[in-house]
């Protein structure tokens, strides 16, 4: 076993009345501390069960998860949402703030669950966040308030609330016109090069760079993979 | 503020309508419950305390020979904390021009010393002048009499005419309006000359240290044997109930009704909060997906949703208990008003306050448990994948529906409906409830209306006169030969006696009705046995207030009975029901052998040839005008409607609150149906998109909603009916019992007014209940309502 995050022979499958449908078929996937990954696949490819076993918010039927030494697959919910709030922070496509708190409270309630920032701090944390995305002006608003590129800074300021060594986004920029898009983009790399693993899930066309790795997803198994040094 | 809190408090105004039903129907059955319960800690002590406070007596004796007995003597026995001899006369007194009710003349050894049976002053003069009398104040009710006033009092044929300086208040006396007397009080001189009868003839005693009514009939027949080898006869001994007021049991049911009925109002409004937190959670089953994705455990799922339902509780709280001490302590007031007795309690105990506080905050919380449990269970993966239309929600294996001639929106209304089955589960059970009190109350109600119209036809004759004293017939019945509209008389006899039932002594004597075996003139409805008839044996019968008085008896077993100082062996041969105090009724025939060989009459049954109301009311007035100028002791006349009256007064308040309460419980379900609506369409939000995209006009969504809202309202209606029968038969048996007494119960009464008019209001209130949130159904755009997370 190696890497930072390591997915050895991970299958997810679901039961119905019309059979077996597999969406992962025996993964394996080793992602480094740092790597700047993006996933992509057409919609069915298996790219969203392929996070949410990233993030543990789904588990494999086969095979084991890994990461940082943790072995997230056997984990129980409480634990788990407790690990994710540590680890990983999670940017979703269609933003899911809380709509009825404001900006710097959605980002406070991310704290007040993992509780790792001092009370003190989490004001002080939380907009700073909220200024380094430059939304710090909305602090007071509700999400409804805000457009689609704020509310993703937000969500993304939200992600990082604990200051997680992960960032998983799914779709961040699919919402987004391209001049929001290539903001957020930016601010991947920024948090790439202060050492986080930055991994999104994509249907765009990324290029490398910016990215170091691009998984390439069909059928629930991985079909191709493009490195930095390639 | 903490963020947790921030966002349950929030959450709660998402939809701010739903909420306010909630907490209206949190805030309703507090009160409901609350008041309750602060009416029960008051009246409950303060019944009895006024009781108690007055020093009531234990024990009752008449004799013609207290001449004879040394009272100092008899107060110092080691058993004896108090005796005085209150006199007692039955006399009548002219409460409106023309109008005389019987009137109960105490006469009182000493005003300034009252060591038993003590009386309060209320106004004017504490203490009568000789010549003068008190009058108890429950009399205003029911004259004209005032401070100042001049009564006009009736002694056989002799008016006396006294002031009244002053009004006192005797909370251990039944109240005079409820039995439609008044009670006065004047000095030993004044007694014999109004009344010409002995004084000193009727010893009040109060016991020392006595439990129970066993212990004071124990005492009190050692008493009796003590005062035989003195030499003294005693005629009467009573021993009242135990520290008990008279009218307990009027209060008792209706803290019975009030109990219940709040309680399943208050239990209606959690169960409103229950629905609107599994609506909750369900609509925000992504957020609470997204929570876990950004770290909130189960616990802090739970924490939050909990908050909410407490912050219902206290926004319930805070008018609902402040509602309930107030509306409790109006009611003790009005009840106490009712019963003629003081409210004494001017605080609470802190535990009831608590105990108030405690229910409305945690019982929102208790029943959105579950609601909140299964939110906070459902996993991250579950909760993020849930989009609105659940396709696993409906099934129907045998696709019955489309084979009937239905139309489409018909069909899916229909499914709708089914959709959720816990909910239309709560739903259904919720309007069944309401539907079935209210319709109980009805029902009861009408039990209670027929056992009144039975009494009064279970009672042939139209007026009664009864005699203070026994006499000839045909000198009672002297006066009457030129009085019109009497198709008939028939002469009753009646005394006291002594029964004697296994272990229960009975000698505070009883009344004995004697009448014809075979008179027509009373229907009573045989509770057990039979109604007396010809033979060897002598048979009686006696009432349920007699039955419960001597432990329920045995039918058709022999028992001893002392009437006129001779000890008879009776057979009990049937118990009939009847509101009215303990009586045993035999036939004259029999009880002339036994104890009136000259065949003396003290009452006369007066039929009328003309039966209407007001030919009845001129007879009794004629009748009162030829006995003006005759010398005859009357202890009353009275016509058989006022006779219902009187029986109604005793029940009304305990209808009217009935009928409130059941109103009020129907108000809590249409409140709950609205709840369960609202939620409905809050959760269906973005299919009532898909509708609206695929050409469904606002006003078929209006429809399709208010159709479902009175589907679900049909079910409970239809069941709610089914489940007022065997509740009605309960209901029926348990008021009857405790207004009856004797293991009595109303007869099962459908009453079709009830029926309508739960029928109408139910429609109606479910009508509204889907009406108004169906509107806010169609005021969401199909693009809000397609975007609706």
């Amino acid at each position: 076993m190696s890497g930072f995050i390591h997915f050895e022979q991970v299958s997810r499958w679901f039961e119905s009345s019309a059979g077996r449908f597999s969406v992962l078929k025996d993964v394996n996937l080793s992602i480094g501390k740092g790597e700047h990954v993006a996933v992509v696949g057409k919609s069915g490819s298996g790219k969203s069960t392929l996070l949410n076993m990233l993030t543990g918010i789904d588990h494999p039927n086969q095979g084991t998860v890994t990461i940082n030494s943790t072995a997230v697959h056997t984990m129980d919910e409480s634990r788990l949402a407790r690990w994710r709030g540590q680890h990983v922070g999670i940017v979703f496509q269609f933003f899911q703030l809380i709509p009825t708190l404001t900006i710097l409270e959605n980002l406070l309630l991310a704290m007040d669950f993992v509780g790792i920032v001092p009370k003190r701090e989490r004001r002080m944390r939380a907009e700073a966040l909220l200024r380094q995305v430059d939304i710090f002006h909305h602090a007071d608003k509700l999400p409804a308030a805000l457009s689609g590129g704020e509310q993703q800074r937000a969500a993304i300021a939200r992600a990082l609330a604990n200051d997680p060594p992960i960032l998983i986004a799914d779709e961040p920029t699919g919402n987004l016109d391209s001049k929001t898009g290539a903001a957020v983009e930016k601010f991947f790399i920024e948090l790439v090069s202060k050492g986080k693993t930055v991994i999104v899930v994509t249907h765009e066309h990324p290029s490398i760079p910016p990215y170091n790795r691009i998984l390439t997803l069909a059928d629930g198994a991985i079909t191709s993979e493009k490195r930095e040094t390639q | 503020m903490n963020i947790t809190l921030k966002k349950s408090l929030k959450e709660m105004w998402v939809h701010p309508g739903r909420s306010i039903v909630v907490i209206v129907a949190l805030v309703v059955g507090l009160w409901g419950v609350g008041s309750i319960l602060v009416t029960y800690v008051v009246l409950k002590n303060d019944l009895n305390e006024n009781y108690l406070r007055t020093h009531p007596a234990h024990v009752i004796m008449t004799s013609e020979d207290f001449g004879r007995l040394d009272l100092i003597a008899l107060r110092t026995r080691s058993e004896i904390e108090a005796a005085e001899f209150r006199d007692l006369s039955y006399q009548r007194i002219e409460v409106f021009p023309n109008q005389w009710i019987p009137m109960w003349l105490f006469g009182v050894e000493d005003f300034n010393e009252l060591t038993l049976a003590r009386f309060y002053h209320e106004e004017g003069t504490a203490i009568p002048d000789p010549g003068a009398m008190l009058m108890e104040r429950d009399g205003h009710k029911v004259s004209n009499l005032r401070v100042g006033s001049i009564a006009r009092i009736r002694v056989g044929g002799k008016i006396s005419n006294l002031p009244i300086p002053g009004i006192s208040f005797d909370p251990a006396q039944a109240p005079a309006t409820q039995d439609a007397f008044i009670y006065t009080y004047v000095d030993k001189r004044t007694y014999a000359q109004v009344t010409g009868e002995d004084v000193n003839r009727r010893l009040i005693i109060r016991l020392k240290n006595v439990a129970t009514r066993q212990e004071v009939q124990t005492i009190a027949d050692s008493l009796l044997s003590d005062l035989s080898r003195m030499g003294i006869t005693v005629n009467t001994m009573n021993t009242p109930k135990f520290n008990e007021h008279p009218h307990q049991f009027q209060l008792n049911t209706l803290l019975a009704l009030q109990g219940g009925i709040g309680l399943l109002a208050l239990l209606m409004g959690a169960v409103s909060v229950s629905q609107l937190m599994a609506a909750l959670l369900a609509q925000q089953v992504r957020q609470i997906g997204m929570m876990k994705a950004i770290g909130a455990t189960r616990f802090d799922v739970l924490r939050i949703y909990a908050t909410m339902a407490l912050m219902f509780g206290v926004a319930a709280t805070i008018p609902g208990v402040p509602l309930a001490v107030k509306s409790g302590f109006a009611f003790a007031q009005f009840v106490s008003g009712v019963l003629n007795f003081n409210v004494l309690t001017t605080t609470l105990p802190i535990g009831l306050y608590l105990s108030l506080i405690a229910t409305g905050l945690l019982l929102p919380i208790l029943f959105s448990l579950p609601a909140i449990l299964r939110g906070a269970n459902v996993s991250a993966w579950r909760a993020l994948s849930d989009y609105g239309i659940r396709q696993d929600s409906y099934s129907d294996r045998r696709p019955l529906l489309p084979k009937l001639p239905l139309s489409n929106r018909l069909i899916l209304a229909l499914r709708n409906t089914g959709r959720s089955k816990k909910r239309l589960l709560i739903s259904v059970s919720t309007i069944a409830l309401g539907v079935a009190i209210f319709s109980t109350a009805f029902n009861v109600r009408q039990g209670l209306v027929e056992f009144l119209a039975e009494s009064r036809v279970s009672m042939k004759h139209d007026v009664q006169v009864v005699f203070k004293d026994q006499l000839p017939l045909q000198r009672a019945l002297a006066p009457f030969h030129s009085v019109a509209n009497i198709g008939r008389i028939e002469a009753w006899n009646g005394g006291r006696g002594r029964l004697q039932t296994g272990r229960i002594s009975t000698s505070d004597g009883i009344g004995l009705v004697a009448l014809p075996y075979n008179t027509d003139l009373i229907r009573w409805e045989m509770l057990r046995g039979r109604w007396i008839k010809p033979s060897d044996e002598i048979e009686i019968v006696m009432n349920q207030q007699a039955a419960q008085t001597f432990g329920n008896p045995v039918v058709e077993e022999y028992y001893p009975l002392a009437i006129g100082g001779k000890s008879l062996r009776v057979k009990l041969v049937g118990i009939v029901r009847e509101f009215d105090v303990a009586k045993i009724y035999i036939d004259k025939d029999k009880y002339d052998a036994i104890a009136n060989p000259g065949h003396l009459v003290n009452s006369l049954m007066f039929v009328a040839e003309d039966k209407d109301y007001n030919r009845v009311i001129d007879l009794k007035r004629e009748i009162e005008h030829v006995l003006a100028p005759t010398d005859l002791s009357i202890l009353y006349v009275m016509s058989n409607a006022e006779r219902a009256k009187i029986i109604y007064d005793h029940l009304d308040i305990i209808l009217t609150m009935l009928a409130l309460l059941a109103f009020l419980v129907l108000i809590v379900s249409a409140l709950g149906m609205a709840s369960a609506t609202g939620i409905a369409i809050t959760e269906r939000t973005r299919e009532i998109g898909v509708l609206r995209a695929i050409g469904a006009t606002p006003r078929m969504i209006h429809a399709l909603f208010v159709a479902e809202g009175m589907i679900v309202s049909a079910v409970g209606i239809f069941v709610g009916l089914f489940l007022a029968w065997p509740l009605s038969s309960a209901a029926s048996a348990g008021f009857g019992n405790l207004i009856l007494g004797g293991r009595a119960s109303l007869t099962l009464t459908f009453s079709y007014t009830g029926l309508m008019v739960t029928l109408a209001v139910t429609i109606v209130f479910s009508w509204f209940a889907s009406r108004i949130p169906a509107r806010r159904a169609i005021a969401v755009s199909a693009r809000e309502a397609l975007a609706y997370e």
